[in-house]
Protein backbone atom coordinates (compact mmCIF):
# COMPACT_ATOMS: atom_id res chain seq x y z
CA UNK A 1 0.00 0.00 0.00
CA UNK A 2 1.06 2.99 -0.61
CA UNK A 3 2.93 5.72 2.01
CA UNK A 4 1.71 8.82 2.23
CA UNK A 5 4.41 9.90 4.35
CA UNK A 6 7.05 8.68 1.62
CA UNK A 7 8.05 11.41 -1.36
CA UNK A 8 6.25 10.33 -4.68
CA UNK A 9 7.69 7.45 -6.17
CA UNK A 10 9.94 7.58 -9.76
CA UNK A 11 7.88 6.44 -12.33
CA UNK A 12 9.43 3.35 -13.66
CA UNK A 13 11.34 3.79 -17.78
CA UNK A 14 8.99 1.10 -18.82
CA UNK A 15 6.65 -1.63 -18.26
CA UNK A 16 9.90 -4.42 -18.14
CA UNK A 17 11.32 -2.27 -15.37
CA UNK A 18 8.17 -1.73 -13.45
CA UNK A 19 7.50 -5.89 -14.01
CA UNK A 20 11.07 -6.73 -12.79
CA UNK A 21 10.96 -4.39 -9.73
CA UNK A 22 7.85 -6.47 -8.92
CA UNK A 23 9.14 -9.48 -5.40
CA UNK A 24 9.54 -12.94 -5.88
CA UNK A 25 7.22 -14.44 -4.54
CA UNK A 26 7.14 -17.21 -1.46
CA UNK A 27 5.68 -20.34 -2.31
CA UNK A 28 3.60 -22.04 -0.20
CA UNK A 29 5.15 -24.72 2.68
CA UNK A 30 5.80 -28.37 2.05
CA UNK A 31 5.77 -28.51 -1.16
CA UNK A 32 8.86 -30.32 -2.03
CA UNK A 33 7.18 -33.10 0.34
CA UNK A 34 3.95 -33.03 -1.47
CA UNK A 35 5.92 -34.07 -4.66
CA UNK A 36 7.97 -36.41 -2.63
CA UNK A 37 4.90 -38.12 -1.80
CA UNK A 38 3.28 -37.90 -5.17
CA UNK A 39 7.06 -39.72 -6.73
CA UNK A 40 6.68 -41.86 -3.90
CA UNK A 41 2.95 -42.89 -5.21
CA UNK A 42 4.08 -42.90 -8.57
CA UNK A 43 6.94 -45.91 -7.86
CA UNK A 44 4.35 -47.32 -5.78
CA UNK A 45 1.61 -48.18 -8.75
CA UNK A 46 4.81 -48.96 -11.15
CA UNK A 47 6.19 -51.47 -8.24
CA UNK A 48 3.32 -53.02 -6.18
CA UNK A 49 4.38 -53.38 -2.31
CA UNK A 50 4.49 -57.07 -2.83
CA UNK A 51 6.91 -57.13 -5.03
CA UNK A 52 9.53 -54.76 -2.89
CA UNK A 53 10.79 -58.30 -0.89
CA UNK A 54 11.40 -60.04 -4.39
CA UNK A 55 13.14 -56.79 -5.98
CA UNK A 56 15.46 -56.32 -2.91
CA UNK A 57 16.44 -60.03 -2.69
CA UNK A 58 16.79 -60.26 -6.17
CA UNK A 59 19.03 -56.81 -6.66
CA UNK A 60 21.48 -57.45 -3.11
CA UNK A 61 21.78 -61.26 -5.15
CA UNK A 62 23.17 -59.34 -7.60
CA UNK A 63 24.73 -56.37 -6.51
CA UNK A 64 27.09 -58.14 -4.00
CA UNK A 65 29.08 -60.64 -5.82
CA UNK A 66 29.42 -57.83 -8.60
CA UNK A 67 30.61 -55.53 -6.14
CA UNK A 68 33.12 -58.73 -4.69
CA UNK A 69 34.42 -59.03 -8.17
CA UNK A 70 35.07 -55.40 -8.77
CA UNK A 71 36.47 -54.76 -5.86
CA UNK A 72 38.88 -57.21 -6.56
CA UNK A 73 39.48 -56.51 -9.91
CA UNK A 74 40.18 -52.89 -9.64
CA UNK A 75 43.21 -51.09 -9.12
CA UNK A 76 43.82 -49.94 -5.64
CA UNK A 77 43.34 -46.11 -6.21
CA UNK A 78 43.68 -45.05 -2.80
CA UNK A 79 48.08 -44.46 -2.92
CA UNK A 80 49.37 -41.05 -3.23
CA UNK A 81 51.74 -42.59 -5.69
CA UNK A 82 49.00 -43.89 -8.37
CA UNK A 83 46.79 -40.74 -8.34
CA UNK A 84 50.22 -38.82 -9.33
CA UNK A 85 51.26 -41.68 -11.74
CA UNK A 86 47.65 -41.42 -13.32
CA UNK A 87 47.16 -37.85 -13.45
CA UNK A 88 50.74 -37.67 -15.37
CA UNK A 89 48.87 -39.70 -18.32
CA UNK A 90 45.66 -38.98 -20.25
CA UNK A 91 44.92 -37.39 -17.00
CA UNK A 92 41.61 -35.57 -19.08
CA UNK A 93 39.43 -38.59 -20.44
CA UNK A 94 40.24 -41.08 -17.47
CA UNK A 95 38.72 -38.70 -14.91
CA UNK A 96 36.07 -37.50 -16.91
CA UNK A 97 35.59 -41.74 -17.83
CA UNK A 98 36.09 -42.90 -14.04
CA UNK A 99 33.59 -39.65 -12.91
CA UNK A 100 30.57 -41.15 -15.31
CA UNK A 101 31.63 -44.76 -13.83
CA UNK A 102 31.43 -43.77 -10.10
CA UNK A 103 27.93 -41.45 -10.77
CA UNK A 104 26.09 -44.60 -12.58
CA UNK A 105 27.40 -46.87 -9.54
CA UNK A 106 25.87 -43.89 -7.54
CA UNK A 107 22.58 -44.06 -9.09
CA UNK A 108 22.22 -47.78 -8.77
CA UNK A 109 22.96 -48.36 -5.19
CA UNK A 110 20.93 -45.14 -4.40
CA UNK A 111 18.36 -46.97 -6.49
CA UNK A 112 18.21 -49.94 -4.76
CA UNK A 113 18.76 -48.40 -1.49
CA UNK A 114 15.47 -46.87 -2.43
CA UNK A 115 13.80 -50.31 -2.29
CA UNK A 116 16.08 -52.25 0.13
CA UNK A 117 14.96 -49.28 3.11
CA UNK A 118 12.57 -50.53 5.11
CA UNK A 119 11.05 -48.41 8.45
CA UNK A 120 8.84 -51.51 9.63
CA UNK A 121 11.84 -53.30 10.42
CA UNK A 122 14.47 -50.88 11.50
CA UNK A 123 15.59 -51.13 15.42
CA UNK A 124 16.57 -47.77 17.04
CA UNK A 125 20.53 -48.13 16.64
CA UNK A 126 19.85 -48.89 13.10
CA UNK A 127 17.91 -45.91 12.65
CA UNK A 128 20.41 -43.67 14.01
CA UNK A 129 23.31 -44.99 12.05
CA UNK A 130 21.01 -44.69 9.01
CA UNK A 131 20.34 -41.10 9.96
CA UNK A 132 24.48 -40.44 10.16
CA UNK A 133 24.82 -42.34 6.98
CA UNK A 134 22.09 -39.99 5.14
CA UNK A 135 24.03 -36.93 6.85
CA UNK A 136 27.10 -37.77 5.59
CA UNK A 137 26.00 -38.10 2.12
CA UNK A 138 24.29 -34.46 2.27
CA UNK A 139 27.74 -33.35 3.26
CA UNK A 140 29.18 -35.09 0.25
CA UNK A 141 26.74 -33.73 -1.92
CA UNK A 142 27.09 -30.17 -0.31
CA UNK A 143 30.48 -30.13 -0.96
CA UNK A 144 29.64 -31.19 -5.12
CA UNK A 145 27.91 -28.26 -5.00
CA UNK A 146 30.56 -26.24 -5.03
CA UNK A 147 31.58 -24.34 -7.83
CA UNK A 148 35.36 -24.90 -9.42
CA UNK A 149 35.82 -28.73 -8.16
CA UNK A 150 39.07 -29.69 -10.82
CA UNK A 151 37.78 -32.88 -12.13
CA UNK A 152 40.66 -34.95 -8.91
CA UNK A 153 38.35 -33.45 -6.85
CA UNK A 154 35.06 -34.15 -8.28
CA UNK A 155 36.36 -37.68 -8.73
CA UNK A 156 37.31 -37.94 -5.16
CA UNK A 157 33.78 -37.03 -4.10
CA UNK A 158 32.10 -39.39 -6.35
CA UNK A 159 34.19 -41.94 -4.76
CA UNK A 160 33.41 -41.12 -1.53
CA UNK A 161 29.62 -41.22 -2.03
CA UNK A 162 30.16 -44.47 -4.06
CA UNK A 163 31.39 -45.76 -0.51
CA UNK A 164 29.17 -44.55 1.70
CA UNK A 165 26.71 -45.71 -0.23
CA UNK A 166 27.60 -49.40 -0.68
CA UNK A 167 28.23 -49.03 3.32
CA UNK A 168 24.95 -48.10 3.66
CA UNK A 169 23.40 -51.38 1.27
CA UNK A 170 25.72 -53.13 3.47
CA UNK A 171 24.02 -52.29 6.40
CA UNK A 172 20.83 -52.94 4.90
CA UNK A 173 21.29 -55.90 4.06
CA UNK A 174 22.34 -57.45 6.99
CA UNK A 175 19.37 -55.56 8.28
CA UNK A 176 16.78 -57.46 6.09
CA UNK A 177 18.74 -60.86 6.95
CA UNK A 178 18.45 -60.52 10.74
CA UNK A 179 14.78 -59.26 10.46
CA UNK A 180 13.61 -62.15 7.97
CA UNK A 181 14.91 -64.26 11.47
CA UNK A 182 13.15 -62.47 13.77
CA UNK A 183 16.01 -60.31 15.24
CA UNK A 184 16.81 -56.83 15.02
CA UNK A 185 19.83 -54.87 14.44
CA UNK A 186 21.81 -54.16 17.46
CA UNK A 187 25.36 -53.34 16.12
CA UNK A 188 27.30 -52.83 19.36
CA UNK A 189 30.08 -54.23 17.88
CA UNK A 190 29.86 -51.99 14.37
CA UNK A 191 31.20 -48.34 14.40
CA UNK A 192 30.25 -46.13 11.46
CA UNK A 193 33.61 -43.97 10.47
CA UNK B 1 5.51 -30.23 -27.66
CA UNK B 2 6.30 -26.60 -27.09
CA UNK B 3 9.48 -27.47 -25.30
CA UNK B 4 12.84 -26.56 -27.03
CA UNK B 5 10.74 -25.46 -30.20
CA UNK B 6 9.54 -22.49 -30.47
CA UNK B 7 10.13 -20.74 -34.01
CA UNK B 8 12.16 -18.08 -34.17
CA UNK B 9 11.65 -14.62 -32.56
CA UNK B 10 10.60 -12.18 -35.11
CA UNK B 11 9.03 -9.35 -32.94
CA UNK B 12 11.46 -9.26 -30.04
CA UNK B 13 10.75 -7.36 -27.24
CA UNK B 14 13.30 -4.91 -25.52
CA UNK B 15 15.35 -6.18 -23.73
CA UNK B 16 14.36 -6.95 -19.84
CA UNK B 17 15.58 -4.17 -17.36
CA UNK B 18 16.70 -7.25 -15.42
CA UNK B 19 16.89 -11.58 -16.30
CA UNK B 20 14.02 -13.28 -15.76
CA UNK B 21 13.80 -14.79 -12.16
CA UNK B 22 14.35 -18.05 -13.66
CA UNK B 23 17.68 -16.95 -14.87
CA UNK B 24 19.47 -19.42 -12.53
CA UNK B 25 22.76 -21.42 -13.64
CA UNK B 26 22.29 -26.03 -12.54
CA UNK B 27 26.04 -27.53 -12.31
CA UNK B 28 26.19 -30.34 -14.57
CA UNK B 29 27.16 -32.82 -11.70
CA UNK B 30 23.76 -32.22 -10.49
CA UNK B 31 22.04 -32.34 -13.29
CA UNK B 32 23.76 -35.78 -13.70
CA UNK B 33 22.93 -36.97 -10.14
CA UNK B 34 19.16 -36.07 -10.82
CA UNK B 35 18.60 -37.65 -14.59
CA UNK B 36 20.50 -40.70 -12.65
CA UNK B 37 16.77 -40.19 -10.45
CA UNK B 38 18.47 -39.12 -6.97
CA UNK B 39 16.06 -38.07 -4.70
CA UNK B 40 18.56 -35.36 -2.85
CA UNK B 41 19.65 -33.87 -6.37
CA UNK B 42 15.72 -33.49 -7.68
CA UNK B 43 15.22 -31.89 -4.38
CA UNK B 44 17.74 -29.48 -4.64
CA UNK B 45 16.16 -28.37 -8.24
CA UNK B 46 12.95 -28.04 -6.93
CA UNK B 47 14.27 -25.19 -4.30
CA UNK B 48 15.99 -23.47 -6.69
CA UNK B 49 13.17 -22.73 -8.76
CA UNK B 50 10.20 -23.44 -6.41
CA UNK B 51 10.02 -19.54 -6.36
CA UNK B 52 10.44 -18.46 -9.90
CA UNK B 53 7.90 -21.27 -10.53
CA UNK B 54 5.12 -20.12 -8.10
CA UNK B 55 5.73 -16.19 -8.97
CA UNK B 56 5.05 -17.32 -12.84
CA UNK B 57 2.15 -19.51 -12.16
CA UNK B 58 0.64 -17.01 -9.77
CA UNK B 59 1.25 -13.96 -12.44
CA UNK B 60 -0.99 -15.99 -15.03
CA UNK B 61 -3.11 -18.16 -12.85
CA UNK B 62 -3.75 -15.07 -10.21
CA UNK B 63 -4.36 -17.01 -7.13
CA UNK B 64 -2.19 -18.64 -5.03
CA UNK B 65 -3.59 -22.02 -4.76
CA UNK B 66 -3.92 -22.61 -8.50
CA UNK B 67 -0.57 -21.38 -8.29
CA UNK B 68 0.55 -24.22 -6.03
CA UNK B 69 -1.07 -26.56 -8.38
CA UNK B 70 0.71 -25.82 -10.91
CA UNK B 71 4.16 -25.57 -9.19
CA UNK B 72 3.10 -29.06 -8.13
CA UNK B 73 2.44 -30.16 -11.85
CA UNK B 74 5.57 -28.54 -13.23
CA UNK B 75 7.98 -30.21 -10.94
CA UNK B 76 6.18 -33.14 -11.32
CA UNK B 77 6.79 -33.01 -15.19
CA UNK B 78 10.42 -31.22 -15.21
CA UNK B 79 11.13 -34.76 -12.87
CA UNK B 80 9.56 -37.18 -15.40
CA UNK B 81 11.35 -35.47 -18.68
CA UNK B 82 14.53 -34.60 -16.99
CA UNK B 83 16.35 -37.19 -18.68
CA UNK B 84 15.01 -35.78 -22.05
CA UNK B 85 16.85 -32.33 -21.68
CA UNK B 86 19.50 -32.28 -23.98
CA UNK B 87 20.40 -28.40 -23.80
CA UNK B 88 20.17 -28.43 -27.68
CA UNK B 89 22.13 -25.09 -28.77
CA UNK B 90 23.25 -24.04 -25.00
CA UNK B 91 19.89 -23.64 -24.20
CA UNK B 92 20.27 -23.43 -20.78
CA UNK B 93 18.07 -25.89 -18.23
CA UNK B 94 16.26 -22.73 -16.41
CA UNK B 95 14.78 -21.74 -20.00
CA UNK B 96 13.68 -25.49 -20.83
CA UNK B 97 11.95 -25.89 -17.08
CA UNK B 98 10.33 -22.21 -17.57
CA UNK B 99 8.64 -23.56 -20.47
CA UNK B 100 7.20 -26.32 -19.10
CA UNK B 101 6.27 -24.06 -16.22
CA UNK B 102 4.23 -21.89 -18.15
CA UNK B 103 2.71 -24.15 -20.33
CA UNK B 104 1.45 -25.76 -17.02
CA UNK B 105 0.08 -22.46 -16.08
CA UNK B 106 -1.61 -21.99 -19.31
CA UNK B 107 -3.18 -25.45 -19.45
CA UNK B 108 -4.29 -24.63 -16.11
CA UNK B 109 -6.19 -21.27 -17.26
CA UNK B 110 -7.86 -23.34 -20.25
CA UNK B 111 -8.69 -26.24 -17.84
CA UNK B 112 -10.30 -23.82 -15.81
CA UNK B 113 -12.44 -22.15 -18.52
CA UNK B 114 -10.94 -18.80 -17.59
CA UNK B 115 -9.42 -18.58 -21.27
CA UNK B 116 -12.12 -16.60 -21.66
CA UNK B 117 -11.31 -13.60 -19.59
CA UNK B 118 -9.92 -12.07 -22.88
CA UNK B 119 -10.14 -7.90 -23.96
CA UNK B 120 -12.70 -7.52 -26.50
CA UNK B 121 -11.42 -6.23 -29.73
CA UNK B 122 -12.87 -2.77 -30.26
CA UNK B 123 -11.31 -1.96 -32.85
CA UNK B 124 -9.70 0.98 -31.53
CA UNK B 125 -6.03 0.93 -32.13
CA UNK B 126 -3.92 1.29 -29.14
CA UNK B 127 -1.53 4.32 -29.29
CA UNK B 128 0.13 4.24 -26.22
CA UNK B 129 1.70 0.89 -25.26
CA UNK B 130 5.34 2.59 -25.66
CA UNK B 131 4.15 5.36 -23.52
CA UNK B 132 5.58 5.72 -19.58
CA UNK B 133 3.87 3.56 -16.90
CA UNK B 134 2.33 6.03 -14.21
CA UNK B 135 4.02 6.89 -11.56
CA UNK B 136 1.83 4.41 -9.24
CA UNK B 137 3.53 1.55 -11.19
CA UNK B 138 6.55 2.17 -9.33
CA UNK B 139 4.40 0.81 -6.15
CA UNK B 140 4.91 -3.26 -6.11
CA UNK B 141 1.40 -3.15 -4.25
CA UNK B 142 -0.26 -1.08 -6.18
CA UNK B 143 0.70 -3.04 -9.45
CA UNK B 144 0.43 -6.30 -8.02
CA UNK B 145 -3.13 -5.14 -6.99
CA UNK B 146 -3.90 -3.74 -10.81
CA UNK B 147 -2.59 -6.73 -12.03
CA UNK B 148 -4.63 -9.07 -10.55
CA UNK B 149 -7.68 -7.18 -11.24
CA UNK B 150 -6.92 -7.71 -15.11
CA UNK B 151 -8.48 -10.41 -16.81
CA UNK B 152 -6.36 -13.79 -17.30
CA UNK B 153 -5.35 -13.55 -20.87
CA UNK B 154 -4.00 -10.05 -21.27
CA UNK B 155 -2.17 -10.45 -17.33
CA UNK B 156 -0.56 -13.56 -18.71
CA UNK B 157 0.61 -11.85 -22.16
CA UNK B 158 1.80 -8.74 -20.23
CA UNK B 159 3.53 -10.99 -18.21
CA UNK B 160 5.21 -13.10 -20.43
CA UNK B 161 5.86 -10.20 -22.79
CA UNK B 162 7.54 -7.71 -19.97
CA UNK B 163 8.56 -9.64 -17.62
CA UNK B 164 9.98 -13.32 -19.13
CA UNK B 165 10.99 -11.30 -22.93
CA UNK B 166 8.82 -13.44 -24.73
CA UNK B 167 7.82 -12.76 -28.02
CA UNK B 168 4.19 -12.50 -29.51
CA UNK B 169 5.62 -15.13 -31.85
CA UNK B 170 6.20 -17.46 -28.71
CA UNK B 171 3.16 -15.97 -26.81
CA UNK B 172 0.98 -16.59 -29.76
CA UNK B 173 2.45 -20.71 -29.99
CA UNK B 174 2.02 -20.78 -26.08
CA UNK B 175 -1.69 -19.54 -26.53
CA UNK B 176 -2.29 -21.41 -29.48
CA UNK B 177 -3.09 -17.78 -31.15
CA UNK B 178 -2.45 -15.79 -33.75
CA UNK B 179 0.91 -12.96 -32.90
CA UNK B 180 -2.04 -10.33 -33.52
CA UNK B 181 -3.99 -11.32 -30.90
CA UNK B 182 -0.95 -11.67 -28.95
CA UNK B 183 0.03 -7.90 -29.36
CA UNK B 184 -3.97 -6.91 -29.36
CA UNK B 185 -3.90 -8.54 -25.63
CA UNK B 186 -0.78 -6.64 -24.55
CA UNK B 187 -2.39 -3.33 -26.08
CA UNK B 188 -5.36 -3.63 -24.16
CA UNK B 189 -3.95 -5.21 -21.36
CA UNK B 190 -1.40 -2.28 -20.85
CA UNK B 191 -4.14 0.71 -21.64
CA UNK B 192 -6.46 -1.15 -18.89
CA UNK B 193 -3.65 -1.82 -16.58
CA UNK B 194 -2.76 1.78 -16.84
CA UNK B 195 -6.36 3.04 -16.06
CA UNK B 196 -6.78 0.78 -13.09
CA UNK B 197 -3.12 1.78 -11.96
CA UNK B 198 -4.43 5.29 -11.93
CA UNK B 199 -7.72 4.37 -9.70
CA UNK B 200 -5.56 2.44 -7.22
CA UNK B 201 -3.18 5.56 -6.94
CA UNK B 202 -6.45 8.01 -6.73
CA UNK B 203 -7.44 5.57 -3.42
CA UNK B 204 -4.52 5.49 -2.06
CA UNK B 205 -2.67 8.16 -3.23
Amino acid sequence: MADRNLPPSTPPADWHEAFAALPVEEAPPGGWNAVSRRLDAQRQRRHPRWMLPLATAAALALAVPVWLQRQADAPQPATPSAVATQQQGDAGNGEATAIAQLQAESARLEALLRYARDGRVASGTAAAIEVQFDARLAAVDAALMQPGLSPPQQSQLWRERVELLRASAGLESTRRWLAAQGRQYQPALVHVD
Amino acid sequence: MLIESLPAAATPPPAPARPSSFAIEVPDALLARARAGERTALEQIYRRFERPVFTLALRICGEREAAADVLQDTMLKVIARIGDFRGRGGSPFWGWLRQIAVNEALMHLRRGRRQAGELPDDGHEPADEGALPPPAAADAALLQRALARLPATPRGVLWLYHAEGYTHEEIAALMQRTPSFSKSQLSRGTRRLRALLQIEEHDHG
